[in-house]
């Protein structure tokens, strides 16, 4: 499983992205890779680091006019 | 009938708790485990529930506050009208907010107004302790095998919420999911799909937003009658003063 794909399974799994992917942008996406990238490059740690900073990542999925999904 | 639209903070309130005792705690606003106001989403969750696990729960109220200064007089029936998007199957309540909780006409809703349920407190179920606003649950009272995806969804109201948009300035309330929330039935296997999935005021336009539809009630004549004042006079001619709205043509 890559970075990008653990990401996506990480924040659907805690219901921040809702509505099919290809709805989101790539740049959301790109952000949070960074953003997870940053504390770490392994898949694995994805679920931790997330889930600890819930508040953090849903800021992300908002200001790319996100959040729950349209 | 007439219209009130959601003021524009109206909000989704996540919660999710990792932790012994995770039902409990998910179900109030706890310290350590704040909900998150998702003051931003256009379509989200009304109500749901998850259960990952036995020490990891996920649930979503949403709250908004409807401006009721105009109206004097209880409506004769009022309608909540969610617009519902995709996935959307649980049963629901309508429950009454403290006059206390942040969310207003102005401010946003805050991860607190979690548990600002009227009559609302830890580890007990809502059934006959807080203050409902609609039938118990809605779909199932009301005959319905599922929301309809894709077009509003009536909630109606009840004469205690029609009596406080009467009295309150601010109409405020939460939507939450009956089975396991409101009854504080705690899931015992993984749960993924009790959800009223829906749009709120941040979606463009208004043509998805919640709104109030409701009657206007009468007070009917309101005026002295015979140098007997208004007020102490409950019918005329057998028929009560509710009920007439001119006599001899006069308003």
């Amino acid at each position: 499983m890559t970075l990008e794909e653990a990401i996506i399974e990480k924040l659907r799994d805690l219901e921040l992205l809702v509505e099919p992917l290809e709805d989101y942008s790539s740049a959301m996406l790109a952000e949070i890779q960074d953003e997870v990238s940053a504390s770490t490059g392994d898949p694995h740690e994805v679920d931790n680091i997330i889930e600890a900073n819930i508040d953090h990542y849903v800021g992300i999925v908002a200001s790319h006019g996100f959040g729950g999904g349209d | 009938m007439a219209t009130i639209y959601a003021a524009e903070t109206d909000s989704p309130l996540y919660q999710l708790v990792s932790s012994a005792d995770s039902w409990n705690k998910t179900r109030h606003n706890v310290a350590g485990y704040s909900a998150i106001a998702f003051v931003n989403h256009t379509l989200y969750y009304h109500g749901y529930v998850r259960r990952y696990n036995s020490t990891k729960h996920l649930i979503v109220r949403s709250v908004m506050a409807f401006d009721t200064s105009g109206i004097s007089v209880a409506p004769s029936e009022a309608t909540l009208k969610l617009y519902a998007g995709s996935a959307t199957g649980a049963d629901v309540v309508v429950v009454k907010l403290n006059a206390g909780a942040t969310i207003d006409l102005s401010n946003n809703a805050v991860a607190g107004d979690f548990d600002q349920i009227a009559g609302f407190s830890a580890g007990n179920t809502m059934a006959g302790n807080v203050t409902d606003y609609s039938a118990r649950p809605i779909n199932v009272t009301e005959g319905l095998s599922a929301w309809t995806n894709g077009a509003y969804n009536d909630l109606a109201l009840n004469s205690t919420a029609l009596s406080d948009m009467a009295s309150l300035d601010v109409f405020k309330l939460c939507v939450v999911e009956y089975a396991y929330d409101y009854l504080n039935a705690a899931p015992t296997t993984e749960l993924t799909s009790a959800a009223f999935y829906g749009y709120f005021t941040q979606e463009a336009g208004t043509s998805k937003d919640p709104y109030i539809d409701y009657t206007p009630g009468s007070s009917g004549y309101g005026h002295d009658v015979g140098a007997v004042a208004a007020a102490s006079i409950s019918e005329v001619s057998s028929v009560a003063t509710a009920n007439i709205g001119k006599i001899i043509g006069v308003d």
